[in-house]
């Protein structure tokens, strides 16, 4: 798989990374070596049916018992933009994520 | 042309636990703003998600009811996207291992009983609210809502009518309340539902399939009624328009406005979404037991569809009484306790069905929140059908009453005068007045038209307050007017 | 007595609960130090020496009163500036964090403030953990003490250098592919990953969550297992903390009959002649006091590069997500939510973080996950299945730490594939989940430490601390670095 700057584009846009021409194509120069490096593994043999590793260790859980909440200053204190009550943002044109 | 109408639902259902899905903040409405979070509600770093056992055992009470096959092993997986509401940047779900797949829903409309299959149910993590502030140019973003418990219940496009669709939302609340797992109100949005329709038209032996369109902002089973009703009328238009062409439109998401009972496009799907799934690598798989299925199974009580063929059967309901009655769990109950007190079922069924029904409806509350002790209805209904009171009179005065506080139903008609009059003399006598009084009603009726005796008999009835029997009035009127 | 700096955790915590000393007097000991040595070394990122002060004072005032404050009363502990300190900054070495107090503690600082530790500053990394240098942090690199013009090694190399240059007795970093170990031995110290589970991650910013593990640094191996006490154990506010027992830390034993295994693949050409030379001279100590040297193979190990750089960069893309603006650290400008999103991200975050982004988020993007983080994740259970073989015919293995000593700063800040080859002794244990020390063995002719790392099976911690203590006894002892030249005159690295 070759990475070239417009797969960078495409990339930082599913990352919502602000990259401009330039740093798109340094990157797709180091991504493409190191993208070249990791396809390496295509080559392994593995058995049959190999399951894939997610997690260590199985069955965790807790009890339904309500704890503490952050008093509201706490959780607003380090909003860049805040109101006292609520979390302020540009505008949200819409609901659909692009 | 013929059509068929393919409506597959998914509806996304917040569950009633004490605290969130993966913190510990309390679950309720109406806290102020940002105060129900914790810096795992609110994505901090650093902080971790714990999953709470009460939710995915209601997730499987509800799976078990709706006969899914469970899954032994499971696991959360990370949906990755960005949204201001949204604070990890990504929502924990289930994606290749949902919780539970297959079962089914039972509908009832006019057109009878079919069951809408099931695709899966998962568990997942609800996002925050935004709010629009226009004038400042600015959203405000409130987290309490964050990390409540949600299940994904995806239907196969088996739903064939919005009627369907409207006894579809209605059963699976029916089934949810009777399981004690959501308020499933769909109003305070903990029941949020996005059906997606498209029609196959036959024309000249052809199918063509109109593209699938997911409709949003649904905020009550009416205007799912009513924005499928338009959806479907739209793609009958834009097949007239463009013929077997249709098929080739994209696929959209359109937002439905009921100030003007319309949809409209809120976005045409060029790619699909890349969501970048992966196992959420911050909780461990877990598996499902033969021990946590049982704890799920005791949950399951006897569900509504098995209760209504019940009372139909057991009471000699008719099946619209019976499905009346057992929507809500707490009237099927009631209706039980009613008749365990001493009433008769089918009029008390009639009674709680239409009467008390109204009442309830009113005042906005359930038929048991109305609070008239089963034992007093009981009363009332006896005093009734053994002719101590006239249906009409105990409705329209005495129940009102007793529904104020009042206690003794047999004392409030000796109290009121309501006790029926069946003095033959005295209704002859008011039923010659009421002939004598309403000349055009009786010359209509002696000309052919039935119904003008309504007229007569309502004057009667209104003359003597509603204490006499009905049918002995009209027997009455129509001897004297033959 | 030697210098209050000089001394060990448990001979001070000894001092502080016996009244020998008081917690002022360790404090402002190492204050004194870090104040004068962090213009050299920029181990600390932040260092508050009042709120130090504050701390000491409180153990002081909790000893006068009869308390008891614990196994770590009054011993400064360095913290790594990801893991989170309620209203202390806590950056990452990001500049999108920079502003950022968090509104909690982590659940090993609280388990330190539990242990009567005095939080002593928070050291530099690089950004987000990512890289195995420090010149990635956003705040400068961190310089080694033993040659200033040279890596502390990273990602926690501020601790690192901090613990090597005696400004305080321990701290704690994280370990995602070697990020303890291998600035461990870059400075001479004793590091040490944890088995996956056996410390609990709340609190610590997340780079890779299936990786991640905290863990100590300290001088000695008996400090590093005093650390590690205090801060290992199950936490009902991370699910992937194990409810095993803590092994037991304190073993001692000689290393007859212990059988090691020598992974040949660890041998190979990348090594260099003198870290050959030392973990060989090393090897043949451990030999001659009867420990069973044995070669063994882990074929699948030659590919953790490669998956590491699929897994922790996949896992990093998503964890690094909610650096959006909205609720903490810094904003960009934006007239939409989505030009806000793509403005602070891109002016937050450095070059490798967004190498590693992009990288995670290629990986897991539709038509290429199977390829990539699936394939990935499935030869990593193979080479956990391959690993829990080779312990069925050891108890350990052996192998350097580092292909080299420390490197230039600079030399290979330009080539981001070659910072990643130089993790490959490290990231096999992160993989599958094991504990591994690394522990000093000797200098190179140029005076640079190196490190030999044991690993053992998973929860074998009380294995690996007998013989990591066993092995110590007969390495060279620490020795500390030179003296830096005169205080305020700062040495630029080269660039
Ligand atoms: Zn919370």
């Amino acid at each position: 798989m070759a990475i070239d700057p417009a797969e960078v584009l495409r990339i930082a846009r599913l990352a919502r990374l602000k990259v401009d021409p330039d740093e798109a194509r340094r990157l797709a120069k180091d991504l493409d070596r190191i993208v070249g490096h990791i396809d390496s593994l295509r080559a392994v043999e593995l058995p049959e049916g190999s399951e894939a590793l997610t997690c260590f260790g199985r069955d965790v859980h807790r009890a339904d018992e309500p704890g503490t909440c952050l008093p509201r200053e706490d959780a607003l204190r380090n909003a860049p933009m805040q109101d006292g009550d609520f979390f302020l943002v540009p505008k949200i044109v819409d609901k659909e994520e692009a | 042309m013929k059509h068929k109408v393919l409506v597959g639902m998914e509806v996304h259902l917040q569950l009633r636990t004490r605290s969130k899905m993966f913190c510990g903040c309390p679950v309720k409405f109406g806290a102020p703003v940002n105060t129900l979070v914790c810096p795992v509600c609110l994505g901090m770093p650093g902080s971790l998600p714990v999953p709470n056992r009460e939710a995915i055992t209601m997730a499987l009470a509800l799976a078990t009811a709706m006969g899914c096959e469970i899954a032994g092993l499971t696991k959360f997986d990370r949906k990755n996207y960005f949204y201001p509401d949204l604070p990890k940047g990504y929502q924990i779900s289930q994606y290749d291992r949902p919780l539970a797949t297959g079962g089914g829903i039972e509908v009832v409309t006019e057109a009878g009983a079919k069951v809408v299959r099931l695709r899966r149910l998962h568990i997942e993590e609800d996002v925050g609210k935004n709010l629009h502030d226009d004038a400042k140019g600015l959203s405000r973003v409130d987290f309490n809502r964050a990390g409540t418990p949600l299940v994904e219940i995806v239907s196969e496009p088996d739903i064939a009518s919005p009627e369907e669709a409207r006894a579809y939302l209605n059963a699976l609340r029916a089934l949810v309340q009777y399981l004690d797992v959501s308020d499933a109100n769909m109003q305070e949005g903990n029941l949020r539902c996005e059906p997606n329709v498209n029609l196959h038209i036959e024309s000249g032996g052809t199918i063509v399939k109109t593209p699938i369109i997911e409709v949003k902002n649904l905020n009550s089973v009416r205007n799912v009624e009513r924005a499928l009703k338009f959806e479907i009328d739209r793609q009958l238009a834009e097949y007239r328009e463009l013929g077997a062409a249709v098929a080739a439109r994209p696929r959209a998401t359109r937002g439905y406005d009921d100030q003007r009972d319309q949809t409209f496009v809120m976005r045409e799907k060029e790619e699909a979404h890349d969501y970048r799934y992966f196992p959420e690598p911050d909780i461990p798989t877990f598996s499902i037991d033969d021990q946590w299925r049982a704890e799920a199974s005791a949950r399951v009580p006897e569900l509504p569809a098995a209760r209504r063929g019940r009372f139909a059967a057991e009471f000699g309901l008719s099946d619209y009484d019976a499905d009346a009655l057992t929507r809500e769990r707490s009237t099927a109950d009631y209706f039980e306790q009613v008749t365990a007190a001493g009433a008769p079922p089918k009029p008390a069924a009639n009674w709680i069905v239409s009467d008390l029904a109204r009442h309830a409806n009113e005042a906005k509350k359930t038929v048991a929140e109305l609070r008239l002790p089963p034992a007093r209805l009981a009363a009332l209904v006896r005093l009734v059908e053994e002719g101590k009171v006239s249906r009409q009179a105990a409705a329209k005065d005495l129940l009102p009453r007793l529904l104020e506080g009042g206690d003794d139903p047999a004392a409030l008609v000796q109290k009121l005068g309501l006790a029926r009059i069946d003095d033959l003399g005295q209704i002859e006598e008011t039923a010659r007045r009421a002939i004598a009084a309403n000349a055009k009603a009786v010359a209509d009726y002696r000309g052919g038209k039935q119904a003008a005796l309504n007229a007569i008999k309502g004057f009667v009835m209104r003359e003597m307050k509603g204490k006499a029997d009905p049918a002995v009035v009209e027997a009455t009127l129509r001897r004297l007017l033959a | 007595m030697s210098e209050l700096w000089q001394e060990g955790a448990a001979a001070l915590a000894a001092a502080v609960r016996g009244r020998e000393a008081s917690a002022v007097d360790v404090a402002d000991a190492h204050l004194e130090r870090a104040l004068r040595w962090n213009d050299h070394v920029e181990a600390f990122l932040h260092l508050e020496p009042e709120e130090v002060r504050r701390q000491a004072r409180e153990i002081d005032r909790r000893i006068s009163a009869g308390e008891d404050p614990g196994p770590l009363a009054g011993v400064p502990v360095a913290i790594k500036d990801n893991l989170c300190v309620r209203g202390q900054p806590t950056t990452c070495a990001s500049r999108i964090l920079e502003p950022f107090h968090p509104p909690y503690d982590a659940h090993v600082v609280e388990r330190l403030r539990a242990a009567g530790a005095i939080l002593f500053g928070k050291t530099n990394l690089d950004e987000f953990a990512m890289g195995s240098s420090t010149e990635n942090s956003a705040f400068g690199p961190t310089r080694n003490p033993f040659d200033l013009a040279r890596t502390a090694g990273g990602s926690s190399g501020g601790s690192a250098a901090a613990v090597a240059a005696g400004l305080a007795p321990l701290a704690l970093g994280s370990d995602t592919g070697g990020s303890i170990r291998q600035p461990a031995a870059l400075c001479g110290v004793v590091g040490m990953k944890p088995t996956y589970g056996l410390v609990s991650r709340y609190g610590l910013i997340a780079f890779a969550s299936s990786l991640d593990q905290i863990g100590p640094f300290a001088r000695t191996v008996d400090d590093a297992a005093l650390l590690l006490e205090a801060i290992a154990g199950r936490d009902a506010r991370d699910a992937t903390s194990s409810a095993e027992a803590v092994p037991d830390l304190r073993q001692r034993g000689d290393l007859k009959g212990l059988r090691i295994g020598v992974p040949k693949e660890c041998f190979g050409e990348g090594l260099s002649a003198d870290v050959r030379t030392l973990v060989d001279g090393a090897l043949g100590k451990l030999t001659a006091a009867g420990a069973r040297i044995e070669e063994v193979s882990l074929p699948l190990s030659v590919h953790g590069i490669a998956v590491y750089y699929i897994v922790a960069p996949s896992e990093a893309s998503s964890n690094l997500a909610r650096y959006d603006g909205v609720r903490y650290g810094i904003r960009g400008e934006g007239a939409s939510v989505e030009e806000m999103f793509a403005e602070t991200r891109g002016e937050g975050f450095g070059a490798e973080v967004k190498r590693r982004i992009l990288l995670g988020t290629f990986a897991l993007s539709s038509g290429y996950y199977e390829a990539y983080y699936g394939r990935a994740q499935k030869v990593r259970a193979a080479m956990r299945h391959e690993m829990e073989e080779c312990f069925r015919k050891v108890d350990l293995l052996a192998s350097a730490t580092t292909p080299t000593a420390a490197f230039a700063l600079g030399e290979k800040a330009a080539d981001p594939l070659a910072m990643y080859l130089s993790d490959v002794l490290t990231v096999t244990a992160n993989l599958c989940g094991v504990p591994a020390l690394s522990l000093p063995c000797g200098r190179t002719p140029a005076g640079l430490p190196v490190g030999l790392q044991l690993t053992a099976p998973r929860f074998g911690e009380a294995t690996l601390f007998r013989a990591a203590r066993a092995a110590e006894a007969l390495l060279p002892l620490f020795s500390w670095p030179p003296a830096p030249p005169e205080p305020g005159r700062r040495q630029e690295p080269p660039r």
